[in-house]
């Protein structure tokens, strides 16, 4: 039986006060295990990027414990979180946001950079893993000059470059088209199937859904439905 | 080096936002170098024409006589102070005097001056007197009776070359009256209005024999060998000579006005250069916050994906740096461009008095390493300063807060 990755115990996350309170997440306790394909899914102002950004320490809970790898991330300080989404985490955003000054190679060199890698074994793994991800001969190339699938394939290499346990993507596929989106979905049903990494996903797309091992429905800041995919 | 990398394309990332910031570091040190150029050459100009006009580098004195020119209070034991001067290795040259108030009377006037007895062949090593001579020519030893006024005195006593002037003054010990007719030999024109106007000079026998101070003097005008002497108030030399009752002054204490003109620039250069620093350094500080505010996004992910606060701090600083960098390179560039180009052409302040002192050549800013030393340290240290309080903001953002700002 594989362990429990992430652990959300009974975590709620309020904007506002008083009569301005808005309630982005109720409540929820969810646990994700080693290796799944998760899709959080819901419509628009359910939650699910919240949850997402609670999970991987972007954003603190207003009450609850979330623990990844056994770790409550509300208990570490500013370095700590950094150091752990640096180490644990690997992150793939909506609008790719990719540095736009740096090349490809750079950005997913700049992860390495922050552990303090050397540079040989940087350059080394970084075109390693932009072949992994097919961009091999678009190293020097900066984000305004590669597609939209492009710069969504330098941020997926940027995500994994660091060996997370944790890959965690906020819509991923929403400023791609379906083609390109499929293709990217492919790639990363392949690397969690390859390596075993842990994937969950915040989406409408009902293309990720379908590829999902395993489906949470979000609904105003609750779980309406959680179960592996039909 | 990736951090200088990242640094150097984004001030290169927006040109139009970067130049201005750039332009107000160049131009604020440029103005700061070439003013204090100026300022330097000025305070050169001053001190040789201070110096090198009729005063000298220094002057020995019997002690009070500058306080009441007193015919009688003359140098004690001048020979013998003459004979240590002349064993002197940091003498250059020396001239002896006498100074005395006198009335100068022509057919159609008459007024009260400076009368100085001076040596024609020794006064030329320290004073200018003979080059400024505009009308007929210098003193000569052998005609006693030659005498020297200003262009302005000539035209108050309404005289010139050849003209009769009756000189009265008081002897020594005495007190009488003693008068001597003199015809005027040469005019000068020094362009202060002091010297025009109330000075004259005679021979230096001729005005020992009116005194009746046989072979004594009021004064000793020298110049050192080393122009740094001048300016040192611990050289042994003034203690040396300052005993037996006599005092030896450096040129600073006999032209306090002048001293405190010079202390007064350097102080106006500081605070010149705290404003330009200030200036450069709020320019320094809108630029990286604005710079902030647009990338807030672009920070909130780097925050995201693992970069700790304290790397944003200096990420930031590293930018102001890499600005730093490219305004002092392009700062020094103008501003030794500024100075060197006056300091050929000059700048034309001829006739213009400061304190007692005027004018006589252009100025010609003076460049030194100060300027392409200290300063920059100063405009870097200011700018990293600025640069301070955008970079912490950047250390506190939370990444979800600024991720969620869009370009």
């Amino acid at each position: 039986m594989p362990e429990n990755i992430i652990e959300v115990l009974n975590i709620s996350k309020y904007y506002g006060e008083n009569e301005t309170r808005i309630t982005a997440v109720k409540s929820i306790s969810i646990n994700f295990k080693k290796g799944e394909f998760t899709a959080i899914a819901g419509p628009s102002g359910s939650g699910k990027t919240t949850l997402l950004n609670l999970m991987s320490g972007l954003d603190v809970p207003s009450r609850g414990t979330i623990l990844l790898s056994g770790k409550a991330i509300s208990k570490m300080s500013g370095n700590e979180l950094s150091d752990f989404r640096r180490d644990h985490i690997g992150l793939i955003f909506q609008s790719f946001n990719l540095i736009p000054v740096l090349t490809a190679a750079e950005n997913i060199e700049y992860i390495m950079l922050l552990k303090g890698i050397d540079k040989k074994k940087r350059q080394k793994r970084t075109s390693a893993i932009l072949a992994e991800v097919g961009l091999g001969d678009k190293e020097d190339r900066f984000p305004a000059q590669l597609s939209g699938g492009q710069q969504q394939r330098v941020a997926v290499a940027r995500a994994i470059v660091s060996d997370p346990d944790i890959i965690l993507a906020d819509e991923p596929t929403a400023n791609l088209d379906s083609a390109t989106g499929s293709e990217l979905i492919d790639m990363m049903r392949n690397l969690n199937e390859k390596t075993g990494k842990t994937f969950i996903f915040s989406t409408h797309d009902t293309m990720i859904m379908e590829r999902a091992k395993r489906l949470v429905i979000v609904k105003d800041g609750e779980i309406a439905a959680d179960g592996p995919r039909k | 080096m990736l951090l200088i990398k990242l640094g150097w394309r984004n001030i290169l990332r927006n040109k139009k936002r970067m130049l201005p910031a750039g332009l107000a570091i160049a131009v604020g040190l440029a103005a700061l170098i070439a003013l204090d150029a100026l300022v330097v050459g000025m305070k050169e100009n001053m001190i040789i024409n201070a110096t090198n006009t009729f005063l000298g580098h220094g002057q020995i004195h019997a002690k009070g006589f500058k306080q009441t020119f007193e015919a009688d209070n003359t140098i004690k034991d001048l020979k013998k102070t003459v004979s240590r001067l002349n064993s002197e290795e940091n003498i250059k040259a020396y001239t002896i005097r006498t100074e005395t108030v006198g009335m100068l009377s022509s057919a159609l006037n008459l007024e009260t001056v400076m009368i100085f007895g001076i040596n024609p062949e020794t006064e030329k090593n320290i004073s200018q007197i003979e080059t400024v001579i505009t009308k007929g020519k210098f003193l000569e030893k052998s005609n006693q009776n030659g005498l020297l006024i200003g262009e302005k005195l000539s035209r108050l006593l309404e005289v010139n070359i050849g003209d009769r002037i009756v000189i009265t003054m008081a002897q020594a010990e005495t007190g009488e009256l003693s008068q001597e007719l003199f015809r005027v030999s040469g005019i000068f024109k020094f362009s202060a209005k002091e010297m025009d106007a109330k000075i004259a000079f005679i021979n230096l026998d001729k005005s020992r024999k009116l005194l009746g101070i046989g072979d004594n003097a009021h004064e000793i005008a020298f110049k050192f060998n080393k122009l740094s002497d001048m300016d040192d108030p611990l050289l042994n030399f003034w203690s040396k000579y300052s005993d037996s009752g006599n005092e030896a002054l450096p040129w600073t204490e006999l032209l306090p006005g002048i001293k405190a003109a010079i202390s007064m620039s350097s102080f106006t250069t500081l605070i010149m250069g705290g404003l330009l620093f200030a200036i450069v350094a709020l320019v320094v500080m809108n630029t990286l916050f604005m710079s902030l505010f647009e990338r807030m996004q672009e920070f909130g992910i780097l925050r995201a994906i693992g970069t700790r606060p304290f790397r944003m701090a200096a990420m930031i600083l590293t930018e102001a740096g890499v600005l730093c960098l490219l305004g002092i390179a392009a700062g020094i560039a103008l501003g030794l461009a500024l100075a060197g180009i006056a300091s050929v052409t000059g700048i034309d302040y001829t006739g213009m008095e400061v304190g007692s002192i005027t004018f006589r050549e252009p100025i010609r800013p003076v460049i030194s390493l100060k300027q392409v030393a200290l300063f920059p340290v100063c405009v870097a240290v200011f700018t990293l300063l600025a640069a301070v309080f955008p970079a912490i903001s950047a250390a506190r953002l939370t990444p979800a807060e600024a991720m969620k700002k869009r370009d």
